[in-house]
């Protein structure tokens, strides 16, 4: 409950909710008060001064001063007043006020703005540049020290935030500026590029290198011509009211010329959404939000400057079809009509199953559904998935199996709050950042506890207070032995476990053989170790689980995802803030695709296909008759090329001929088909083997929706029209879909989406209008619009309510011949998109991360003599790949790490096998073993001087504003009112 | 037996379908800010009557003969873009709803005092404004800070 204090407002009295500051209390009187350094994802960091009010006939900082009961607040008097500018004309002395010709000038300048707020005609103190460079060497960003106004809030977002670490402001300086690391340029620190600090600065000193010379009508104007015109201007204008009242009407006419839209991000299952700033086909910046759900004002490289891909020369423009050794740009007519006839010969002949359709996990929600619409309405048959296969499904099925819904129990705001988190098998920092920095700043802040179990030491292991490494696919059963020491300590939730789960007996019947002793020695983990872990989830009240791929890739996956489940049911985490299960999604819409029906055995919302009354309401929506028996997943689809069954293949948005595992083996099958129609923004490694390929538009030229990793459902705005002839994948589905005489009348992606939500009851309540803007919706959305966004509150979607314990065997991973003696650990890159085809096209974050490499530990360096660019050959069973080494001991002993980003000699699945999990089919990309022989014994470092891993972060908390007052020429400006004496600060 | 390909042959267009497609689009154009371009070149005109073009120099204190620096100027690079950004400007303009636009077109006022107290024909920018529609001393003003911008620019090179 919140309690309410009475306090007078400038004479007023009023009675306001007391757990406030006296700036909120002010703001929500309508009384608006400098604050130049405040901002709201931010907090109070009281370094600018400006927004100074007496309380109590004292002179205080409003914006971290909280509410008293009492409290006389003076926000008017000529003394505040005094305050305040003395505090703003300190911001002017380091700031110059060149507006019209800013790109920075769009409105939103805090600086300026609060000139005009304040009134503010003349400064008393006259602006003096710093002897300090503008530094331009980072890609994406520069920082102009002359127009820092040291108000830290990218120092604050940058430690507190994004937890890179890396900002902090030198106040030892004579004139003080932000630095990076230990005062080394932006390229060479540890800045990763997330773009948090130009996000926050309220002024131009921090811009996104984008903005530049774009923004405005008069801005782009070279330094030579631009300083005179400054200086002109200024001579000319006799006041800052008519500087300002130029640039207002500059800055109101840039709105109709720039246009900002809504979009999501396409780059990882967290979702970020943000504005883009456009200029005709020109990113100008990505601007996100704070009422963007997911991520607030936070970003990663990826989101806030991988989009140059959108413009690239190699996208496709025209549909291509293949005559000889070559593809030749043909009209759609063609493209269409030769897909027609193909499309109809095969299923004639050889019937519907001998087509096999993949839909995307980075395509919309309304695409995946037309997709597996086209296979299973026009078509008719259940030979539909997507790539979701190659990652998440074995969490959805583990999850499936125990609590009944397969997504993220709740929020990533329950992952914030959780007392301990606990991540297995993901490297979140890098593969779902902005996630992680949650996690991170809980951690460093908040006193949350983490525990990282992992092969490899990264940042999230690097930051945990524990640390396990157990041997690879070995996690169920350290999983399974510390929930058998919980229940034998008597920690387990009786009350929890006898109200809301099934199943306890057996399942404690099958934990016996998971002792201490029995996890020691398959897991390689000492018993104490897992004993810390029990205890820890023990002495916490809220448990959330993470787990990605490190869990999933493996012949164990489902029954892994499985293990996190039981465990948390058995501590009763789950149904309450805080806790629960977060498989992290690879990809924007691997949520989605899966949601929307792209599975051979389930229809939208996971309704199963061989339910016949599920199938019989689709039938009637449809008007069509659908085949009751499942068909055949990625997996399956492959071996059904080679044996001939299936013949044709219609595949969207995915390269599989990069991603699915035992390459050489993929290829082969595509060799083999009859007819191949890949549909794409580039000509993939798969797309290489089409018949015909058709060029698809991306996230930028489309509408439809994502759901991200914690079910949340987002809408896109288009940004821009398809380049070329390229198309929207919904449409061109569409098209394909009435030449086959489907009769389809779809004008817009939002009736895709009310005819999806009107048959699947995960999706009921979703409509256009629910999601416009920064809107959402978490899954189940009843029909009135309720959504979830924490799941299990009351109960679990099983009949009877109730969750089910669900016992699980260790499944032993592969095991390879002696001579290949090296583990082959692999994942992402920050910097990387997947295969990269996207993101290797800018050429800034190439220029950071040109390549991938593969990292081997310090012990096999020396044992080897391999060194940073050492060339190796690595060989499997299944293949080989060449890559560049790198000596890091993020890796240790005989494990080594490749990262997927490559499309060429160093992609991984040349190495891995047809060996998947043997519930979902889902590769084990995980558990390769391979031999090294080295190729070339020197050469360049592949990682460059400028990547990130190369600088010295510098980790404090917040701006350490103390020091800034500590210092001798700071007097705070409300003394100086009461000594009526200058105003030097 | 499908190999994987990458060679592509472009479908090529012929210069004359390419110079079609270019006059089609030059024409949409044209079509689309007709009534800016229209509105534009009528002022142009009124401005050139009244002594307009002068006012544009003349705010730099030295008299430039505005239409010969602009000749001289558009020969430089930085100042196509500044051309450029100035008629892009002008097309904005034409474009907003004044009357939406209360509390900006005070401000323009104000600029456009400003503008006349520093300019030596001070008469000129006030008679401008007098008598015309809101929406062409909008016009008016940009027209003025695109050519001033010029001026200045061609000057400053000159030198
Ligand atoms: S990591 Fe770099 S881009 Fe991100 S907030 Fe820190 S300094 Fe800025
Ligand atoms: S660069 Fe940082 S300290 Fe300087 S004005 Fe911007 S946010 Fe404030
Ligand atoms: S890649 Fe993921 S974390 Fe990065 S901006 Fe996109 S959605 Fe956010
Ligand atoms: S807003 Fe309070 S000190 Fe800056």
């Amino acid at each position: 409950m919140t309690e309410y204090v009475g306090i007078k407002v400038n004479g007023h009295a009023m009675s306001i909710p007391g757990d406030v500051s006296v700036m909120q209390a002010l703001k929500e009187q309508a009384i608006d008060i400098p604050s130049v350094c405040y901002h709201p994802a931010l907090g109070a960091i009281e370094t600018c001064d400006t927004c100074i009010v007496e309380v109590n006939g004292e002179f205080v900082r409003s914006c971290s001063t909280m509410i008293q009961d009492g409290d006389v607040i003076d926000a008017v008097s000529p003394d505040v007043k005094q305050a305040q500018e003395i505090a703003m004309n300190r911001i002017l002395y380091n700031h110059e006020l060149y507006c019209t010709v800013c790109d920075y000038n769009n409105g939103r300048c805090e600086v300026h703005n609060t000139v005009k707020q304040m009134k503010i005609e003349h400064q008393s103190e006259p602006f003096t540049p710093k002897p300090h460079e503008i530094d331009n060497s980072n890609p994406f960003y520069r920082y102009d020290p002359d127009q820092c106004i040291l108000c830290g809030r990218c120092v604050e977002a940058c430690q507190d935030v994004q937890v890179t670490e890396t900002l902090s402001i030198d106040w030892s300086l004579k004139r003080p500026r932000v630095i990076w690391d230990k005062h080394s340029t932006i390229n060479e620190s540890s800045c990763v590029s997330c773009g948090h600090c130009s996000t926050v600065c309220p002024c131009n000193a921090m811009m996104e290198k984008g903005m530049e010379g774009e923004a405005g009508f008069l801005t782009g104007i070279k330094k030579p011509t631009l300083r005179p015109m400054i200086e002109l201007t200024k001579n000319v204008e006799t006041g800052y009211s008519s500087i300002l009242a130029i640039s207002d009407v500059e800055a109101a006419m840039r709105e109709s010329r720039i246009k900002k839209t809504k979009t999501v991000c396409t780059y990882c299952g967290v979702g970020c959404s943000f504005d883009v700033w456009t200029k005709d086909r020109k990113i100008l910046k990505v601007e996100p939000q704070m009422e963007a759900p997911a991520n607030g004002i936070s970003t990663c490289i990826k989101g806030k400057f991988g989009w140059d891909f959108v413009n690239s020369e190699e996208r496709l423009t025209k549909p291509l079809i293949r005559e000889g050794d070559s593809f030749r740009e043909a009209e759609w007519e063609e493209a269409l009509a030769l897909i027609e006839g193909k499309f109809r010969e095969a299923k004639d002949t050889y019937g519907p199953d001998s087509m096999a359709f993949i839909s995307s996990s980075k395509c919309t929600n309304e695409e995946s559904y037309l997709m597996q619409k086209l296979a299973r309405g026009v078509i008719g048959t259940n030979n539909v998935d997507n790539c979701s296969r190659y990652c998440q499904t074995p969490a959805t099925v583990g999850l499936f199996r125990t609590v009944g819904y397969g997504g993220d129990s709740g929020s990533i705001t329950d992952i914030e709050q959780a007392e301990l988190v606990i991540v297995v098998g993901s490297n979140t920092s890098e593969s779902h950042p902005v996630l992680a920095t949650r996690v991170k700043r809980s951690h460093k802040l908040k006193g949350q506890k983490l525990i990282v179990s992992d092969l490899r030491k990264h940042e999230m292991a690097d930051r945990a207070d524990l640390f396990i490494q157990p041997r690879a696919g070995t996690d169920l059963v350290w999983l399974s032995a510390v929930t058998k020491y919980i229940v034998e300590q008597g920690w387990a939730d009786e009350s929890f476990l006898s109200n809301r789960v099934n199943g306890l007996d057996d399942y404690v019947k099958s934990l016996e053989k998971y002792t201490m002793e029995y996890a020691e020695q398959v897991t390689g983990l000492p018993k104490e170790m897992m004993i810390q872990v029990a205890e820890a989830v023990h002495e916490a009240d809220t448990t959330s689980v993470l787990w990605a791929m490190g869990v999933t890739q493996h012949s164990g996956g489902s029954d892994t995802s499985t293990a996190i489940s039981n465990l948390l049911l058995i501590t009763g985490n789950y149904g309450k803030p805080g806790a629960g299960s977060y498989p992290l999604r690879g990809h924007n819409n691997v949520q989605g695709a899966s949601d929307f029906g792209s599975m051979p055995d389930r229809f939208p919302g996971y309704e199963k296909v061989a339910d016949d009354a599920v199938r019989a309401k689709y039938e009637k929506g449809w008007g069509v008759k659908i085949p009751a028996d499942p068909g055949l997943n990625n997996h399956e689809m492959v071996s059904g090329i080679h044996a001939g069954d299936v013949k044709v293949m219609y595949l969207k948005g995915e390269d599989m001929g990069l991603v699915d595992s035992n390459l050489n083996y993929v290829h082969e099958a595509f060799e083999k088909l009859d007819f191949f129609v890949v549909q794409d923004i580039f000509l993939s490694k798969t797309a290489q083997y089409a018949d015909v390929v058709l060029p698809a538009a991306p996230s930028f030229e489309k509408e439809g929706t994502f759901t991200n990793t914690e079910r949340r459902i987002q809408r896109l705005y288009q940004v821009f029209e398809p380049l070329g002839d390229s198309k929207p994948d919904w449409q061109i589905i569409m098209e394909v879909a009435n030449r086959l005489g489907a009769g389809w009348t779809y004008n817009h992606p939002s009736e895709i989406m009310a005819e999806a939500a009107s048959l699947m009851p995960l999706y009921a309540g979703v409509t256009y209008d629910r999601l416009s803007g920064y809107n959402s919706l978490q899954w189940p959305v009843a029909s009135d619009g309720t959504d979830s966004p924490l799941l299990f509150l009351d109960e679990f979607p099983f009949p009877d309510g109730k969750a089910r314990l669900f016992p699980v065997e260790w499944t032993k991973p592969l095991e390879y011949e002696e001579e290949y003696d090296l583990h082959v650990n692999n994942g992402r890159l920050l910097e990387h998109f997947h295969e990269g085809n996207m993101t290797y096209k800018s050429k800034g974050i190439t220029s950071k991360t040109p390549s991938v490499f593969l990292e081997v530990s310090p012990e096999l360096a020396a044992e080897r003599g391999l060194e940073d660019g050492t060339v190796v050959r690595l060989t499997s069973p299944h293949g080989s790949v060449k890559v560049p080494c790198l000596v890091t001991d993020r890796v240790k002993g005989k494990e080594v790490y490749l990262p997927m980003n490559d499309s060429d000699e160093g992609a991984i699945n040349y190495l891995t096998s047809s060996h998947a999990d043997k519930d979902t089919d889902t590769p084990a990309y995980k558990e390769i073993s391979a031999k090294m022989e080295i190729l070339k014994t020197k050469g360049d470092s592949p990682l460059p001087r400028i990547n990130s891993r190369n600088g010295d972060p510098q980790p404090q908390i917040g701006v350490q504003v103390e020091k800034k007052w500590a210092r001798p020429d700071y007097i705070f400006p409300g003394d100086l009112v009461k000594k009526g004496v200058g105003q030097r600060g | 037996m499908a190999k994987a390909i990458t060679t592509i042959h472009r479908l090529e267009i012929n210069e004359e379908e390419q110079r079609r497609r270019d006059l089609e689009e030059i024409e949409t154009l044209l079509v689309e800010h007709k009534d800016t371009l229209k509105e534009f070149l009528h002022m142009l005109g009124e401005i050139n009557k009244k002594g307009g073009l002068e006012m544009g120099a003349s705010l730099f204190s030295e008299g430039d003969r505005v239409l010969d620096v602009l000749v001289k100027a558009i020969d430089k690079p930085e100042a196509a873009s500044i051309l450029k950004n100035g008629l892009l400007m002008l097309g904005t303009l034409g474009k907003l709803n004044v009357s939406e636009m209360g509390p900006l077109v005070n401000k323009l006022n104000s600029v456009i005092s400003v503008a006349t107290k520093i300019s030596r024909v001070e008469s000129s920018a006030v008679q401008l404004v007098k008598g015309n529609t809101m929406s062409k001393s909008w016009l008016v003003a940009a027209a003025g800070a695109s050519l001033a911008g010029m001026a200045y620019m061609a000057r400053k090179s000159d030198r």
